[in-house]
């Protein structure tokens, strides 16, 4: 009846050690890579795989609990000690993560699929630890629930785990995540306790709670009173007891066992008629078959019903799937049943069963497959997939076959069997893929290496141009997978387990067991040299050395803390695109400002380095920072950050030991003060906290341009004096003392926005103000003289112009001509043209009076060639004139 | 009236000169950043544009009206105005500034608009940090968070004439020396990576490769050490961003930083050349054009005297007219009325249909061309007329101080310019110039000029010439430390001789004599460049961008030099440049200046 069929593997490849490591790992528990047996159990084959070998430090004999991490993680052991109980958490491959963890009164442990483990007291209390035994947190079901009976975890649509408690009252109490504990109950309607009972989530839906009571099934969901389930009825053989049932990995169908069932079960169970209970009368007590049916998460419908009758397995210790086809019941800790549940199955198939022996075995289950714990070996029972059987059985008919044979008649040289091989093929693309998946799912090098040839070799085939993309990727995860099997890390993942929790959850999962250096390895294995994940890793790994530190409460001296500096820095410098700045900001985080100060020193990027020492508090420090790295925006962040903190007379002082920064605040100042109106008290204030006497100065002055008001404006000047002499320039300081000495009379006559110039041309007929005047600005007698030859020309007080004219003129008599034209006084022009006498003074009267010609002829006779050309020049104003000064420039050119 | 001006427009379009292929391809980068930005946004928009003209105006440089509405945009508003938006999206265009802060939250709390209309706002050229900050906090965050994205669009480099890119910002060195404001270099900084990034792209293929920058001067050396660091630290944004679809437009080798300050004469100077004579008197605007009284242009004698007429400096005519000096204008005039007369003559009898057919194609740009360079005739006409009648005895005085400047004593025709108070910039340009050449005036002529100025002009020209001093425009010889420039001073009288500055022979008329431009004059700053030029930039404190190493081929090809002038240029010295630096591909600076404006951009405290 057991169909069983063990498949040797290729014996030439029997290397026990990995090929990279080259000498055998020491230690304990030893990576074995010899090639897998399998057996076919009907359509479906089971390959085991030893991982490790001499694992005694598992230590399995004496543990009372255990828990072993889904997708290979580590496994959680509990021993009992005579007074306390002990947790110790390990690597797959033995290596200790934790130990001597001591706990009290634990009835449950199990890993949830967030990597934690969850150990829970009797008295309802569950701690959560992470993979190295770090308290994470709690969750209290202790008000809501006597003594604990039994608990489930099970798997939720977010990738979480939730809990559910089973009091020995039968209360259920449940938690929908671990993360977010949040407590709600279920109270059956029965007094005494189920036979069976699970918790689970269906795929986007609300949380089901699944009690059976002998052949009575109640299921209700979270919200809803459990209820019980009718339309199972057409499956349920009511006159049994189910004992076990276990949802699948995929969360759509239970596996169910009923107890020796006293009947034998009808195969032709679709038909449950009288005539069917008489003939099970007729059986009983004949034999004792117990059946396991595997049914719809629904309960409505029942895939398969399998009959066993060689063991008692209502009497197991353990009952679960093992892939999607086959379950698994341990009878003891020798001898363990897999069981063919395929829905392919008609009825009235032989049963299929295979036993396996092992020692002191504890099973945990994969979504692919279950791994066996024995007292000193690990091995994988693993339910193979399609390409693999198809391929590696060289199964007839499939593609994939032929080609992994082709590609192995090539490389042995026997070419024309490769090319019939080759022939045969259908479709090629599935072949590639086909192989391609195989190499995933093997475990030695070597064929993963000669499957993966076979793809490549059977690219060789397609018209198309290969698409790589898959090969690529494939190598890449084989990689990080051989690497993750290796003893030192101990994740003996399968590649479909890989791809269920993907890259980061790997790497999360990693960086939770504190194997840093292989997190980083595979990280940019697999997102190259610069991706997150690095950066995630390496943080991380700062984060918990600091931390380390920090809560050891050891003062920590200088040199302690530059010695970690020095580590973490060493360690992050060889990643040039992490930031030291969230290093730093980790430590700060982690309350060790000092060395968050070692850490920034060594920031590169100004940007960060500022943003952290304003984290620190440190302003000035990152003043000056942002003024050494000259962005203005920069700067702008840390005096906002400075105005927001600090009051203004101090951030004002701050700011000014910075040049940079203080112009920078002077603009903003400025700016601010533009649309407001209050800028200037402010930015004096300023420039006389930085006793800057030369803009003080202009700053005055510029208050004195803009003032309306007169004697606002005096008094702006009268300052700006101040600051001159302040500055020790007696020069300006001289002028302004005029200026503040003119303006008051200025004021008083209402001629306050006049120059000196126009006062005096304004008053010129009035010869005593002039004379006052002259004095008081100190004004010299050719500005005295032209000023007021120009303000009687223009007032017309020709008489006293002319007057004027009767002294010698120091200055000539062309300023007199000038005025008169300027001011149209044509009549009287000729007056003052004939009192000119001169070379230079006759030249000037002839230009003003725009006799260019006669100007220019004086100018010829004496041979004067520049007076001349700048004549020739003026004379372009009068077309008429212009060529006979060209002329007459010509002709002594040519002289 | 106003059709007429639009097909005036449309013949002006036929002739229209881009610019150097450099020009074009920085302003197709900028106009790709305004266009992303638009595109980003689903469905009609509308635009508030802010109450500062000079928004506008740098926007419109790139894209008009109808172009900006070819991208969505539908309405056009002020944000005075106040208008409600029927559109899903409002953008602002706004200056960084308080002030425009204050208009946006005015409108905000008065424009009743659909809630469900979007505001977008985007500051050009850059989001001033305080100006972010304080929007987010103003009214504990109420108007922050009515708005959908704040951004800016860095609209930096306006185009000047289609041979310089400027960053209008003409007080930049009176910000750094009066106000002591580094940050104007830090834009400078920021602005010229962009240049990078247009040269560079973003991919990091291309991204990393070295770029050379030369600098020379206090300033030119700062900013080269802080474009550095801005291209370190915006890195890893370029890495995240998408790669830009336009990236590597821009074709340059190195750029070569240099001071404006290492030269303050050159500005003080009058311009010869006909373009920047056009600056110096009416003044070319932000859109490339001048405004000329409508009399003077006609010469009519009466009409209304405040008239203007603006005319658009775009044209081919104009681009090969403007850098001719003032007194040889007419021989490039002539050539391209030769050029017309050649066009137009043509036997109608003998003409063939096809002939015909081309003749009409081309009639309307002859049309044109003829009106072109009757406008610039007389525009030449007019700045003539000025220059001669005007300012002849300045130019004579400029050109006897550089020839020969005491330091001992003040000038009789500046004395006699201020006692008439003649028009106060070229007062203090001409004080300038003697200090300048002389190398700083002695104490009492200082103090003379000083206070004639004061009693001339009133206490604010005293205030200005302060100023000059602080900014080290005007210097004291052997000044005891007060209202002294932190910048070096220029020593004219050894730099005279070194560079050959007045050279014995020059032509005006010649335009690859790097005296013509100022009649006999060399600017010392195109001469530092054109050494700098000759001897590949050997000896120049130089920094590298990107990847160490340099990028062999770039560095050898002479060709594609980027310069940057931090302080301003004028148009005569960059007609100087472009005429005798055919390695210098791409003229880039801060402003493109003359005295006056450099003088009235002197800020406040």
């Amino acid at each position: 009846m057991i169909t069983s069929e063990l498949i040797e593997g290729m014996k030439e490849s029997t290397r026990t050690s990995t090929p990279s490591s080259g000498a055998k790992p020491k230690g304990d528990g030893e990576i074995c890579l010899r090639p897998s047996s399998s057996v076919f159990l009907g359509d479906q084959q089971l390959y085991f795989t030893q991982e490790y070998l001499a694992t005694n430090s598992l230590n399995m004999k004496y543990v009372v609990y255990f828990a072993a991490c889904q997708f290979s993680g580590p496994i959680a052991v509990i021993y009992a000690a005579p007074k306390s109980w002990f947790i110790w958490i390990r690597t797959i491959s033995g290596r200790i993560l934790k130990r001597d963890l001591p706990c009290t009164d634990p009835v449950f442990i199990d890993w949830t699929r967030a990597h934690c483990l969850l150990v829970l007291s009797k008295n309802g209390r569950a701690q959560v630890l992470s993979s190295i035994g770090e308290k994470v947190s709690e969750v209290f079901f202790d008000n809501q629930v006597s003594d604990v009976h039994e608990c489930r975890t099970f798997a939720t649509s977010r990738g979480d785990s939730g809990i559910a408690v089973m009091d020995v009252d039968g209360q259920v109490a449940v938690v929908n995540s671990v993360s977010e504990p949040v407590i709600w109950s279920m109270r059956p309607p029965y007094s005494e306790l189920p036979t069976a009972w699970t918790a689970f989530q269906p795929h986007s839906q609300l949380t089901h709670i699944l009690l059976i009571f002998e052949a009575v099934f109640l299921m209700g969901c979270q919200g809803e009173s459990l209820q019980v389930q009718n339309h199972a009825s057409v499956w349920v053989d009511s006159s049994t007891k189910y004992v076990k049932c276990v949802v699948d990995d995929a969360r759509s169908r239970i596996a169910m066992m009923t107890e020796n069932g006293k009947i034998q079960v009808g195969r032709e169970k679709v038909s449950l008629s009288l005539s069917l209970r008489e003939t099970q009368t007729f059986f009983e007590n004949s034999k004792s078959y117990e059946t396991i049916q595997i049914v719809s998460i629904d309960l409505s419908t029942c895939f398969c019903t399998v009959e066993v009758t060689e063991h008692d397995i209502g009497k197991c210790i353990n009952f679960g799937w093992v892939g999607n086809s086959v379950v698994f019941v341990q009878m003891s800790s020798s001898l363990t049943v897999f069981v063919n549940v395929s829905a392919r199955r008609k009825p009235g198939d032989e049963v299929l069963v295979y036993e396996k022996m092992t020692a002191n075995a504890r099973i945990s289950v994969e979504p692919d497959g279950i791994r066996l714990f024995e007292s000193t070996r690990v091995e994988f029972v693993e339910a193979a997939s399609r390409e693999k059987i198809a391929v590696l059985n060289r199964s007839l008919n499939e593609d994939g076959a032929y080609l992994y044979k082709a590609a192995q008649e090539m490389e042995q040289g026997t070419g024309h069997n490769s090319f019939a091989a080759s022939t045969v093929i259908q479709d090629m693309y599935k072949a590639i893929d086909d192989c391609i998946s195989t190499a995933c799912d093997t475990w030695q090098p070597e064929e993963q290496k000669l499957l993966l040839k076979a793809a490549r070799f059977g690219m060789a085939y397609t018209n198309t141009t290969p698409d790589t993309t898959k090969l690529m990727r494939a190598i890449k995860e084989i990689r990080v997978l051989n690497e993750l099997r290796m003893v030192r890390t101990g994740i003996p993942l399968t590649h479909r387990q890989y791809r269920i929790i993907g890259d980061t959850c790997i790497i999360n999962r990693l960086i939770d067991m504190g194997s840093y250096s292989v997190a980083i390895k595979v990280a940019q294995w697999l997102g190259g040299e610069n991706c997150e994940s690095v950066d995630r890793v390496l943080l991380e790994w700062v984060r918990r050395s600091i931390s380390k530190v920090s809560r050891s409460n050891m003062k920590m001296d200088q040199p302690a803390l530059e010695a970690l500096d020095e580590k973490i820095s060493a360690k992050l410098l060889q990643f040039p695109h992490v930031s030291m700045a969230d290093a730093a900001r980790r430590a700060i985080e982690a309350k060790l400002p000092e060395l968050a100060r070692l850490f920034i020193r060594r920031e590169t990027d100004d940007e960060s380095h500022v943003a952290v020492l304003l984290q620190l508090n440190d302003v000035s420090a990152a003043l000056t920072k942002a003024a050494a790295s000259q962005r203005p925006q920069l700067i702008h962040q840390v005096v906002r950050h400075l105005m927001t903190s600090e009051s203004r007379s101090s951030y004002e002082l701050a700011i000014s030991r910075i040049p940079l920064a203080q112009c920078l605040y002077q603009d903003l100042v400025r700016q601010e003060g533009e649309t407001r109106g209050i800028s200037s008290r402010q930015m004096l204030a300023l420039l006389e906290q930085a006793s800057d006497f030369e803009r003080q100065t202009l700053f005055h002055f510029d208050v004195a341009e803009i003032e309306r008001n007169p004697s606002e404006r005096l008094n702006a000047l009268r300052r700006a004096k101040d600051a001159a002499k302040s500055m020790g320039d007696k020069a300006i300081e001289e002028i302004l003392n005029d200026v503040s000495a003119f303006a008051p009379l200025q004021i008083q006559r209402g001629q306050a926005d006049m120059s000196v110039r126009d006062t005096i041309i304004e008053i010129a007929d009035d010869t005593a103000k002039v004379a006052q005047l002259k004095q008081q600005a100190r004004l010299n007698d050719k500005q005295v003289l032209l000023w007021t030859i120009e303000g009687l020309a223009k007032k017309g007080k020709m008489e006293q112009l002319f007057d004027l004219a009767q002294k010698r003129s120091p200055i000539g008599y062309a300023p007199f001509v000038k005025a008169c034209v300027r001011y149209k006084r044509n009549e009287e022009v000729n007056k003052y043209f004939a009192k000119a006498n001169g070379y230079s003074d006759l030249v000037a009267a002839n230009l003003a009076k725009k006799n260019y010609v006669d100007a220019a002829k004086l100018a010829y006779d004496r041979r004067d060639r520049e007076v001349l050309h700048a004549i020739h020049m003026k004379s372009h104003d009068d077309p008429v004139q212009c060529p006979r000064v060209k002329q007459l420039l010509n002709s002594m050119d040519q002289a | 009236m106003a059709a007429n001006e639009d097909r005036d427009n449309d013949a002006a379009a036929i002739l229209n000169w881009e610019g150097t292929n450099e020009i074009k391809s920085a302003n197709e980068y900028s106009r790709g950043l305004l266009f992303s930005v638009l595109d980003a946004l689903d469905g009609n928009k509308t635009i508030v544009w802010d109450r500062d003209r000079s928004v506008m105006h740098r926007v419109n440089l790139f894209a008009g009206a109808s172009v900006l509405a070819a991208h969505g945009v539908v309405a056009n508003h002020s944000i005075e105005t106040k208008k409600s938006a029927s559109t899903p999206h409002v953008v602002f265009f706004l200056a960084p500034t308080m002030v425009s802060l204050d208009l946006l939250c005015d409108y905000i709390d008065t424009v009743r608009n659909d809630p469900k209309v979007l505001y977008q706002v985007f500051f050009i050229p850059e989001a001033w940090y305080v100006v972010r900050e304080s929007l987010k906090l103003r009214a504990e965050g109420k108007y922050w968070e009515r708005l959908e994205s704040v951004k800016e669009i860095p609209l930096c480099w306006l185009p000047r004439d289609g041979e310089c890119l400027s960053l209008s910002s003409p007080q930049i060195a009176s910000r750094l020396l009066i106000n002591g404001d580094w940050t104007h270099l830090h834009k400078c900084a920021v602005a010229l990576n962009q240049l990078v990034d247009m040269c560079r792209g973003h991919s990091p293929s291309t991204h990393q490769r070295p770029m050379a920058i030369y600098s020379k001067g206090k300033w030119a050396t700062d900013v080269a050490r802080m474009m550095q660091k801005v291209r370190n630290t915006t890195e890893a944004d370029h890495f995240l961003k998408t790669t830009d679809p336009i990236e590597g437009l821009l074709k340059i080798n190195r750029i070569v930083l240099i001071d404006r300050w290492l030269d303050p004469l050159t500005p003080m100077l009058s311009q010869l050349t006909f373009y920047g004579l056009l600056d110096e008197i009416y003044g070319i605007g932000t859109v490339n054009s001048v405004k000329v009284p409508e009399t003077e242009f006609s010469n009519a004698k009466d009409g209304d005297p405040f008239a203007e007429k603006e005319i658009h400096l775009r044209d081919e005519v104009y681009h090969r007219l403007k850098h001719s000096h003032i007194n040889a204008i007419s021989n490039e005039a002539s050539k391209v009325l030769a050029e017309i007369r050649d066009d137009e003559q043509f036997d109608r009898d003998k003409m063939s249909v096809a002939e015909y057919s081309v003749l009409v194609k081309k009639m309307p740009k002859i049309i044109n061309r003829k009106k072109m360079i009757e406008q610039h005739m007389r525009l030449a006409e007019m700045i003539q007329g000025h220059v001669y009648c005007k300012l002849s005895d300045s130019i004579k005085l400029e050109r006897e101080l550089l020839d020969f400047s005491d330091s001992d004593k003040a000038t009789p025709l500046i004395e006699d310019q201020i006692y008439d108070a003649a028009p106060l910039n070229t007062v203090l340009r001409l004080i300038s110039v003697h200090s300048l050449t002389c190398g700083g005036l002695k104490a009492s002529v200082l103090q003379h000029y000083r206070r004639i100025i004061n009693q001339s002009y009133g206490s604010s020209a005293l205030n200005k010439i302060l100023k000059m001093q602080k900014m080290g425009l005007i210097r004291e010889k052997g000044g005891a430390g007060k209202m002294q420039c932190e910048y070096a001073p220029m020593l004219y009288q050894q730099q005279k001789k070194a560079y050959d500055m007045l050279p014995e022979n020059f032509s005006e008329a010649r335009m690859s004599d790097i005296a013509y431009a100022y009649s006999g004059f060399a600017p010392l700053l195109c001469k530092i460049l054109d050494e700098g030029d000759r001897v590949k930039w050997v000896g120049w404190p130089k920094t590298v961008l990107g990847d160490d190493g340099i990028d062999p081929i770039s560095e050898r090809d002479p060709r594609g030099t980027c310069i940057f002038v931090i302080g301003g240029l004028t148009r005569s010295e960059m007609a100087l440049i472009r005429e005798n630096m055919p390695n210098i591909s791409l003229i880039t600076t801060s402003a493109l200046i003359t005295g006056d404006k450099l003088l009235n951009n002197i800020t406040n405290i």
